[in-house]
């Protein structure tokens, strides 16, 4: 403010100065010099009025540059901050759903992967014998019997366990989902860092240079997050089925 | 059955490519490629004798549904059987992915028995031996 006063306070003299040399022309009947001055003053008045010009200006901008942050930076408090915070909560629950099903999964195998082990465990030490040719004719009909059953079993829990397996592959999907959601934090986060930069430049009266970030082409906004508002979504792969299905598809 | 086809699969998330290449070999096919987003994906296509395009929608680069379209667009490739396995569950998406010519679309978190009844719809669709 007090730089304001200062120029207005040098402008003021230049008027005195100016009119005094105009008023000193008229009494004098200088016409040449009054017609001269007269077009100095009208010079110094054009100078000050791009001045106020150039001030007013730079008034509107630094208001639409506070409007724009302030706008964004109120957007980012009341909606986007609070939805990154659900979103995270939902990061939170997709990776312990999916660290307890691998490790359900896990567990669940060790059962089938004990009961083959027993199973060899059973057979071998009479396997043995008859591969050395301990066994009597009885003992050998007996093995046949237990190698019947242990092969009919171990298919069936090495078809367990290989199911299982695939789950636990599956399982790893949060791993997508819930990155592509923590990038989209991580770009709000960016967002807040620009938009604090800004704020804080504002308050020291320098440059803004603060941009509104471009909106995702394609309109591509990830995985739903239950709480947080991304538009009309399906429920799940039914729903795209029938969705689809309108469509001829 | 044909277990000679060759698969492109599009996903910026290795975990994500490594899940579906993992599925696509337990239902028996051995021809699988990678690609991270649309920009490396298109000329992988373009270039290779591929037969099916399964590609993820939200990528860097370029994103799915751009790929779809420069597929339909490339007079080579515009038959080319593509099936969408994304989390984006819009509505205006999915009918959007259906008028640019998407064979399919699946929805993330998905099964390998949805993947795997999807792929055999698209076969039957398009009278292939898949």
């Amino acid at each position: 403010m007090s730089k304001e006063t200062a120029s207005q306070a040098i402008d003021a003299s230049r008027y005195d100065a100016e009119l005094a040399e105009l008023v000193a022309a008229w009494n004098a009947r200088d016409e040449r010099r009054f017609v001269a001055q007269l077009d100095a003053l009208a010079a110094t008045h054009d100078h000050m009025l791009l001045k106020n010009v150039g001030e007013l200006t730079r008034g509107i901008e630094t208001a639409l540059e506070r409007f724009c942050v302030d706008a964004r930076v109120e957007d980012l408090s009341r909606k986007e901050v609070p939805d990154a915070r659900v979103s995270l909560e939902h990061v939170l629950k997709l990776t312990d759903e999916a660290a307890h099903r691998t490790m359900d999964l896990v567990e669940q195998s060790h059962v089938p992967a004990e009961s083959i082990l027993q199973g060899v465990n059973h057979v071998l030490p009479n396997w043995q014998q008859w591969r050395e040719g301990e066994l009597s004719e009885e003992q050998r009909v007996a093995l046949l019997g237990e190698m019947s059953g242990f092969l009919a079993a171990a298919h069936e829990n090495a078809e367990r366990i290989r199911a299982n397996l695939s789950e636990v592959l599956l399982a790893q999907g949060y791993q997508d989902l819930s990155g592509q959601i923590i990038r989209s934090v991580m770009n709000l986060i960016d967002e807040i860092q620009e938009a604090l930069a800004g704020m804080v430049a504002l308050s020291r009266g320098q440059e803004v240079i603060y941009r509104a970030r471009e909106p995702v082409p394609n309109g591509a906004c990830g995985p739903q997050v239950p709480g947080v508002a991304k538009g009309q979504a399906v429920g799940g792969q039914d729903e795209v089925d029938l969705l689809l299905s309108g469509l001829n598809l | 059955m044909n277990k000679d086809l060759k698969f492109l699969v599009v996903d910026d998330f290795s975990t994500m490519r490594r899940i579906v290449k993992n599925v696509l070999q337990e239902l028996g096919y051995s021809r699988i490629e990678e690609a991270d987003d649309g920009k490396t994906a298109l000329p992988m296509l373009q270039a290779g004798n591929f037969d099916f395009l399964i590609t993820d929608w939200n990528m860097p680069g370029m994103q799915g549904i751009d790929l779809l379209r420069a597929v339909r667009a490339d007079g080579s490739l515009a038959k080319l059987p593509v099936l969408m396995l994304t989390a984006e569950a819009k509505r205006e998406q999915i009918v959007e992915a259906a008028q640019a010519g998407v064979n399919g679309y699946v929805i993330k978190p998905f099964t390998a028995a949805t993947l795997k009844e999807k792929l055999d719809k698209i076969f039957e669709t398009l009278g292939m031996s898949g």
